[in-house]
């Protein structure tokens, strides 16, 4: 019983490795009933809308070119991605798995880290399959229609596009991590989305001291012009300018906080 | 082993943790024991790094939980069974907790038959467990990677009396192979029969510590006597501790106190050591002062 035993913490064992903590994040991101219905409602609604297009623009004997079906996914796509940001960080909170989460990893950065890979990875597969989904239904309705299909997608466009869309993921995840709450993090992101715009334009119209500073604060128009394709000097710094104030600045905020929070 | 410093956690004017420090030794079954809202739960989570304390510390093998490399497959930790994702399974959760540690995935099975899982029970959602069940994956999960420490909120809760034996005997030979066991309760009963150093928490502060032999022995002598009054009188002269109106708990061994009486010339009704009695009143009396916790002791006890 009085036997005394040498205290065994191995300080010499290798940590958690990053690749490992991203495996786990993915694998939380599809194994509860949640994760996986939010997967397939992405996939689903990627399927569905494109489909229904080309099966109109078929109907009425139009032939859809590329950047038309490319675009028309724009704001679905990009409402579900920033969902998705928001739930990679926020699913922690809902059910107190942090508790375990943390304990395996207290470096709480690491798992934010873990979380952005595994839900930025996700967001490229998602991205990467809607061009790939685009792409074929534009050859497929050349074929019906006896017609070359019209590749009419520049690289500079295709890239602006990406962006655009994981901007909208990051924005979510950016919101996540300021406000641990699912549904109150999605009002936020929609209130961000829809009536945050519209407020800005008003106010600049009222103050005339506020219509300089509304462009670099205003991250919905400041990307409109990725999506065509050209962007001059100017409009990369507004785009600069409201990124860094509507991701890093809640992305930064957060971190600060969960890195002090107090986990129960 | 693990080692807490004059460990404090304050929310605003309410002090959870006041001041309290502690040793569990490698080797041994520490319980830790305090009614519901004692701090017990806030002075776990400060060990492992979840909660920010306000002053003092608290280290494992001498380190900060947060310096343990891949903390999982040293320290086992449970502190709340119910704190995972309804929607996951049983099977899952343990399975993400391998894979984080990087154990073999064979370690899931081994774990799901030690606590007494079935297979069939493993691929049920944790919606559907009960908190027997749950108990039993939150100590399959800590066990996971075989750890030398293991840091246990309340793991007898919701077990049956079968469940409690079974847990006894795994924490026994934990400690028996040399680990380190600190596991919380709140009741004493259940504790008694596991631990074999105690730690008693109330309102924040530590009100007793020692071996489990030690505290349940209780301290002094009692006495008693036909003139109560001449007795209180002569240990006063004698300069000796004691508690008590008609019979007397004196601070001192009985023998010390049979030489007081003879040679003061009183004659004793009983004289013997004092029985256990005294953790069990203090528990009660520290219970008492939380609603919450007298209503589950006196329960408990009834």
């Amino acid at each position: 019983m009085s036997k005394t035993f040498e205290a065994a913490i191995d300080l010499g064992a290798k940590q958690v490795p990053m690749i490992r903590l991203v495996d786990v994040e993915m694998r939380k991101l599809v194994d509860t009933r949640a994760g996986l219905w939010l997967m397939i409602l992405i996939g689903s609604v990627i399927v569905l809308v494109e489909s229904a297009f080309v099966i109109t623009a078929i109907v009425y004997g139009e032939n859809p070119p590329w950047s038309y079906l490319l675009t028309s996914m724009a704001t679905p796509l990009g409402l579900m991605l920033a969902v998705l940001g928001i739930m990679t960080v926020t699913s922690e909170w809902g059910q107190r798995t942090s508790l375990v989460t943390f304990v395996l990893e207290p470096h709480r950065m690491r798992v934010v880290i873990a979380k952005f890979l595994a839900g930025t990875l996700t967001a490229i597969v998602l991205l990467l399959f809607t061009i790939v989904f685009t792409a074929s239904l534009t050859w497929l309705v050349g074929q019906i229609n006896g017609i070359d299909p019209m590749w009419d997608v520049s690289r500079s466009m295709m890239l602006g596009f990406g962006l655009t869309q994981l901007t909208g993921f990051l924005i979510g995840f950016a919101f996540g991590m300021l406000i641990p709450n699912t549904p109150a993090a999605i009002v936020v992101f929609f209130l961000y989305r829809y009536v945050f715009p519209p407020l800005l334009g008003f106010a600049a119209l009222l103050w005339d001291w506020f219509e300089p500073i509304e462009p670099w604060i205003n991250l919905s128009a400041a990307l409109a012009p990725l999506s065509t394709g050209t962007i001059t000097n100017e409009e990369t710094w507004h785009l600069i300018s409201s990124f860094g104030f509507w991701v890093c600045l809640p992305l930064a905020l957060g971190s600060v906080l969960l890195v002090r929070r107090e986990i129960k | 082993m693990i080692e807490v410093q004059n460990l404090t956690k304050s929310y605003g004017d309410f002090t959870a943790v006041d001041d309290i420090s502690f040793t569990c030794r490698p080797g041994a079954v520490t319980g830790f024991l305090g009614p519901n809202g004692a701090g017990k739960s806030t002075a776990m989570r400060m060990i492992v790094g979840l909660t920010p304390p306000t002053s003092g510390k608290a280290t494992i093998g001498g380190v900060d939980f947060s310096n343990i490399p891949n903390p999982g497959t040293q320290v086992g930790v449970l502190l709340d069974a119910s704190a995972q994702h309804a929607g996951r399974t049983g099977r899952e959760i343990l399975k993400l907790g391998a894979v984080t540690m990087g154990i073999p995935l064979s370690r899931v099975d081994e774990l799901l038959e030690l606590v007494g899982l079935s297979p069939k029970e493993a691929k049920r959602r944790v919606r559907h467990y009960s908190l027997g069940m749950r108990q039993r994956l939150g100590i399959a999960h800590a066990l996971l990677a075989d750890p030398q420490v293991l840091i246990l909120d309340e793991p007898v809760n919701g077990l049956d009396p079968a469940g409690i034996h079974w847990m006894r005997g795994l924490l026994r030979y934990q400690a028996e192979r040399g680990g380190t066991v600190l596991l919380s309760s709140h009741l004493l009963r259940e504790i008694e029969v596991i631990a074999d150093d105690l730690i008693v928490i109330g309102n924040g502060r530590i009100i007793a510590q020692g071996s489990k032999e030690e505290l349940l022995k209780g301290q002094g002598t009692f006495v008693q006597a036909g003139d109560s009054a001449s007795l209180a009188r002569a240990l006063t002269d004698a300069q000796l501790a004691f508690s008590g109106t008609d019979a007397f708990t004196v601070d001192a061994q009985p023998e010390a106190v049979g030489q007081v009486a003879a040679t003061a010339g009183i004659a004793l009704v009983e004289l013997r050591q004092s029985d256990g009695a005294d953790l069990e009143s203090l528990f009660l009396s520290i219970t008492s002062d939380s609603q919450r916790g007298s209503a589950f002791i006196q329960g408990d006890v009834a």
